[in-house]
């Protein structure tokens, strides 16, 4: 439901950067996306059409890379992977703990780069 | 004709939200003002929870409610009854609220000089959890109907949770809502969230849930 202002959001930032570095033309948006977010890319495909009409971005590719789920344990800073599918809550594979542990990876919303020319 | 090139961009999309809200918590930090952020489905309860939230509170907290909701505002005129000062933000269709938002709410109930100013967010499970309002702390409601499988449908919102709230839990009997399995599910995602069952109706558990608050503002002054 919120695709929109966000799309905004990267269409805006895309353009300054672009302009920064005297593009003609972006042709692709590299956006790193937690795994944890909802964000639909349907929707997000079809609003960034809809937007970047008429702007360096049109026909721009959205290209977008899904962050895993990490932990940092904070009992044994030992990083590991979470599973979004799974029923069981999280254990550091080290040394056990259940409780003291950060998501480090996971909610991520990031322009990672732009393609221009 | 021109060469193509990747440039890093590095930039979080919600970053210019991300400092708005980080510098509301530090201003209001200052002032001695909590701030919580209440999120949770149409009907789950927010508004008769903050009531009785209200009625449970040290009297000398004075509270505040930032009510959002997309067009009308019923929730506000419940708030004005119960003589607690409240401000209506129309959200206009927007499923969620930014820190930018909340900060124009702000300017208004601040008038009255609160120590603990709750929002309560559009009933909704997915937009709220993507931003951040400022907010020392994030709470959010699941009522017992919703059933005990939510964590798994929308694992971002009880990621940023401090506090779940278990909601109308005097028809738990009624239904198959396990709250051992809740738990389990709501700590695979965010292991320090703390639950506390709750019955509006009755008003059983709100204590519990005052406390809470009054724990953490008490941390925050130090």
């Amino acid at each position: 439901m919120h695709e929109l202002p966000l799309t905004n959001k990267i269409l805006e930032t895309a353009i300054d950067f672009a302009e920064k570095n005297n593009a003609v033309q972006i042709q692709e948006i590299n956006l790193l996306i937690g795994e944890l977010s909802d964000i639909e890319e349907h929707w997000l495909n079809h609003y960034f059409k809809y937007i970047s009409k008429d702007t360096i971005a049109a026909d721009a590719n959205l290209k977008i890379t899904r962050v895993n789920i990490k932990w940092l344990c904070l009992n044994c800073f030992f990083e590991f992977r979470g599973d979004k599918k799974s029923d069981k809550p999280p254990k550091c594979p080290k040394c056990q703990e259940t409780k003291n542990l950060e998501l480090i990876n996971g909610r991520e919303f990031i322009i990672e780069s732009i393609g221009i020319i | 004709m021109s060469e193509f090139k990747l440039i890093k961009v590095k930039e979080g999309i919600l970053s210019e939200n991300d400092k708005k809200a980080g510098d509301l918590r530090q201003k209001l930090k200052k002032e001695n003002k909590y701030l919580i952020n209440l999120m949770a489905s149409p009907g789950a309860g927010k508004t008769s929870s903050i009531l009785k939230i209200a009625q449970n509170l040290n009297k000398d907290i004075r509270l505040a409610v930032i009510e959002a909701d997309i067009d009308s505002s019923v929730d506000a005129e419940k708030m004005a009854e119960n003589n607690i000062s409240t401000v209506q933000l129309s959200t206009g269709g927007f499923c969620h609220l930014d820190a930018e938002m909340v900060i124009q709410g702000l300017e208004e109930v601040v008038k009255e000089n609160p120590d603990l100013i709750i929002i309560e967010n559009v009933g909704n499970l997915v937009c709220p959890a993507e931003f951040d309002t400022g907010a020392h702390s994030n709470i959010m409601i699941l009522s017992v109907p919703e059933g005990d499988d939510k964590p798994l449908k929308y694992p971002l919102i009880f990621s940023v949770c401090e506090l779940l709230i278990v909601n109308k839990t005097d028809m738990i009997e009624l239904t198959d809502f396990n709250l051992e399995e809740l738990e389990k599910r709501a700590k695979k995602v965010n292991p320090k969230i703390e639950i506390i069952p709750v019955s509006a109706k009755t008003g059983k558990g709100f204590e519990k849930v005052a406390s809470w608050i009054e724990q953490k503002i008490q941390k925050t002054r130090g």
